[in-house]
């Protein structure tokens, strides 16, 4: 039998396989495909929840699942905006490595 | 609006005065035009409701609008017209509307012709506002707006040091009389409110009211040890009233704050005649008649008003005789003559002030509007200059002489009957005020004031001319500063009950006395008063005449015998030397002190230490803008690990 608590573990080692990758990920593209399996894990964990909260569907709104949509189309905004952060990065400075980007400090 | 509203005596000067400001700037004749159809006007409203007070009826007229409304606050601005206000208005628009007429002959060819006949028309809006306001704020609104248009009139001729400095001089003593004031009227407001029921803020007819009720009076404001000790309001009319009597000091020039008037003298002629001498200086008489009811019920008040009148009276004819300036003769002369109405107030007879603010109104202006044209003939204030000037100016001679002759009370002109009044008073006063300061100095005062104008007269208009030049030149003046003196002259003459008849003179003193106020009968034309005025001023005038007409003393030897008493008279009492000494050694190191505290503790701990805490935190944690989005991210994971820390 697979429980919440199964979907949940998934989610969290995702998550933070995900933030790993925002942690120690250098090239900026890397880094936001990372960001973006951190985004579904989340969605994940929402979902699981969902069905946890309503095993037969109609019995409790499906506010877990509409979230999820609206956490894909952020995030696929969210994308659109980065890739155009990093394309400008690289055209700049001739660099996709996050950490040669550090002018913006005391 | 119907042409007999009240509305209109206010409005008439505040639409010249903007009028000419704004528009007529450089028409000279049309800005003098404008602002004496003001004037004029203001006059002709308020005569059309002067029938009814003569047939015996006592006129009251009262509107208002709400001027501010703040919780539960109404403030009000509004009109009363009383007896008190009625005869008020008729001096004010009166005597202001000749003394107008008299300026365009003054200022001719001045190149701010046009600029004092606009700080005319402004100074006759708000005296006149003083007049009709119907509450105490909106009596302190324009208190300041006549305290404004004064110090634009004294400094009119701006580019004179001695002007301006004696505009601030002015300024800044009302200054201190009118923080008094504030403090009065907030007191007095606080204390009548819960008792005037709807009526707006600080309203006279509503107090009087409040304050003629005993159980009121008797009320606890503050309780203090267990109700053992009871601040009543009885304690507390008595401190406002107080308070309120210094901005009645300031305006009225009593002594101690009396310094300004005769610094005040710089302004043009004109403005001396009908501010400093026949108008504002009258309206801290006029509001003591209106709010005499709060010093009713306290014999120590109205007995502080009371000596603090009968002293300047004196303090101010002792000073007046030491004077070689005619027009700082005359302006101690005016404080004198404010001392007595002071101190008539403080001995409740509000109709003996009011009848003698009247007169002296009439006979003061006059004076001031000779000295304006002996001033305008010679070009010079000082007296030991002239002599002889009667030869060439005797129209304004002769009225000098009769204005002369009505100061000094001598029967039947206007002053005796007004100064009879209220010397009839100071022998009969009240249980609060038999002291000899009351019963004495006053009379003393008639005989130095006999003395002092006298030998004004002599010096000035008798005798040989003493500096030739001068003299040859000297001519009468023209035709439109004539006629104005010549009615003052008149009024001056019949202003008593020759103009009216005793009838209407009694009714006249009916309706300037608040009820309440005991009744007096003081114009009795008997031998007796005649003899003791002619006394009086046989005394002061043969001492003069025998000083400066016949020169059978010498001065300079009485000077000389006097000798520190004539220095000390002659320094204005070193009054002036007391506040500069005061300023210099008490003032300017209290100053220093708050420079320290606002340099050291404002400033430098308070102002200067959160700016420098500011600067230390942002440069701790600034080091965390390091610029590494990795960091960043560790930063973010860092802070929202703390939050489910502390949320879980």
């Amino acid at each position: 039998m697979i429980t919440v608590q199964h979907w949940l573990v998934l989610s969290g080692m995702v998550f933070t396989l995900g933030l790993c990758g925002v942690m120690m990920r250098r090239n900026v593209i890397l880094v936001m495909m990372s960001v973006e399996i951190m985004l579904n894990a989340a969605n994940l964990a929402l979902v699981a929840f969902n069905k946890h909260l309503a095993p037969v569907a109609g019995t409790v709104p499906p506010d877990g699942q509409v979230l999820v949509f609206f956490t894909i189309a952020v995030a696929a905004a969210e994308v659109a905006v980065a890739l155009v952060i990093a394309m400008l990065l690289f055209r700049r400075l001739d660099t996709v490595n996050v950490d040669d980007v550090a002018n913006l400090r005391w | 609006m119907d042409l007999t509203s009240p509305w209109l005596i206010l409005l008439l000067p505040l639409c010249s005065a903007v009028l000419i400001t704004l528009f007529t700037q450089r028409s000279p004749r049309v800005s003098a035009g404008i602002s004496i159809a003001a004037v004029a006007g203001a006059f002709a409203v308020a005569a059309s409701h002067l029938g009814q007070v003569l047939h015996g009826e006592n006129v009251v007229l009262t509107g208002h609008f709400t001027w501010l409304a703040a919780g539960g606050h109404d403030f009000h601005y509004g009109y009363l017209v009383d007896g008190l206000s009625m005869v008020m208005l008729m001096v004010v628009t009166g005597v202001g509307g000749l003394i107008h007429v008299y300026a365009t002959g003054y200022m001719k060819d001045d190149p701010g012709y046009s600029r004092f006949f606009a700080y005319m028309s402004l100074f006759m809006f708000s005296m006149l506002g003083i007049v009709l306001a119907d509450n105490l704020f909106q009596i302190f609104i324009h208190w300041e707006l006549v305290g404004v248009s004064s110090y634009l009139l004294i400094g009119f001729y701006y580019r004179k040091d001695s002007a301006s400095a004696a505009a601030n001089k002015a300024f800044l003593t009302n200054r201190v009389g009118d923080f008094g004031f504030m403090l009065g009227i907030l007191m007095l407001y606080y204390a009548t409110r819960s008792a005037t029921g709807g009526a707006g803020a600080g309203d006279f007819q509503a107090m009087a009211q409040a304050v003629a009720n005993p159980a009121w009076l008797h009320a606890a404001v503050v309780s203090v040890g267990g109700g053992h000790w009871h601040l009543t309001n009885e304690h507390f009319l008595w401190i406002a009233g107080a308070l309120t009597f210094m901005g009645i000091m300031g305006k009225s020039a009593q002594f101690p704050l009396h310094v300004w008037l005769p610094d005040a003298m710089e302004g043009p002629t004109p403005v001396s005649a009908l501010i400093h001498a026949a108008t504002m200086v009258a309206a801290g008489v006029f509001l003591l008649g209106r709010i005499l009811f709060i010093y009713m019920p306290s014999e120590t008040a109205l007995s502080i008003v009371a000596h603090v009148g009968a002293f300047t009276a004196f303090f101010a004819a002792t000073i007046a005789t030491t004077q070689f300036d005619i027009k700082r003769v005359l302006a101690f002369s005016t404080l004198s003559q404010l001392g007595y109405m002071v101190m008539a107030m403080g001995l409740r007879g509000t109709d003996a002030a009011m009848f003698h603010l009247t007169t002296h109104a009439f006979f003061k202006a006059l004076l001031f509007l000779g000295a304006g044209a002996v001033i305008h003939a010679v070009h010079t204030n000082d007296i030991r200059e002239m002599g002889g000037l009667i030869r060439k100016l005797p129209v304004t001679g002769w009225m000098f002489v009769i204005a002369t002759l009505a100061l000094c009370g001598v029967p039947p002109l206007s002053g005796f009957w007004s100064k009879d009044g209220i010397l009839h008073l100071t022998h009969h006063p009240p249980e609060y005020a038999h002291t000899w300061l009351i019963m004495l100095l006053p009379t003393i005062t008639a005989v130095l004031t006999s003395y002092y104008m006298t030998r004004l007269v002599l010096l000035t208009f008798f005798g040989q001319p003493r500096d030739h030049h001068k003299y040859d030149h000297a001519h009468e003046a023209p035709l439109n500063m004539v006629l104005p003196m010549a009615v003052l002259c008149v009024l001056s003459v019949i202003g008593g009950p020759l103009l009216l008849g005793p009838e209407v003179l009694e009714h006249f003193r009916a309706i300037t006395r608040p009820a309440g106020v005991p009744e007096y009968h003081y114009v009795a034309l008997d031998a007796e008063t005649i003899l003791d005025a002619l006394l009086i001023f046989g005394l002061g005038a043969g001492a003069a005449l025998l000083a400066f007409g016949v020169r059978a003393i010498d001065p300079d030897r009485v000077k000389a015998a006097l000798g520190p008493v004539y220095r000390f008279i002659d320094n204005r009492w070193y009054i002036d030397e007391l506040y500069a000494w005061i300023v210099k050694n008490v003032q300017q190191n209290v100053a220093r002190l708050c420079d320290a505290f606002d340099r050291y503790v404002i400033i430098g701990t308070i102002v200067n230490g959160s700016a420098w805490t500011t600067r230390a935190t942002g440069a701790v944690v600034a080091r965390f803008q390091t610029g590494s989005v990795r960091a960043y991210a560790l930063l973010f994971l860092a802070g929202v690990a703390a939050l489910l820390a502390l949320n879980l």
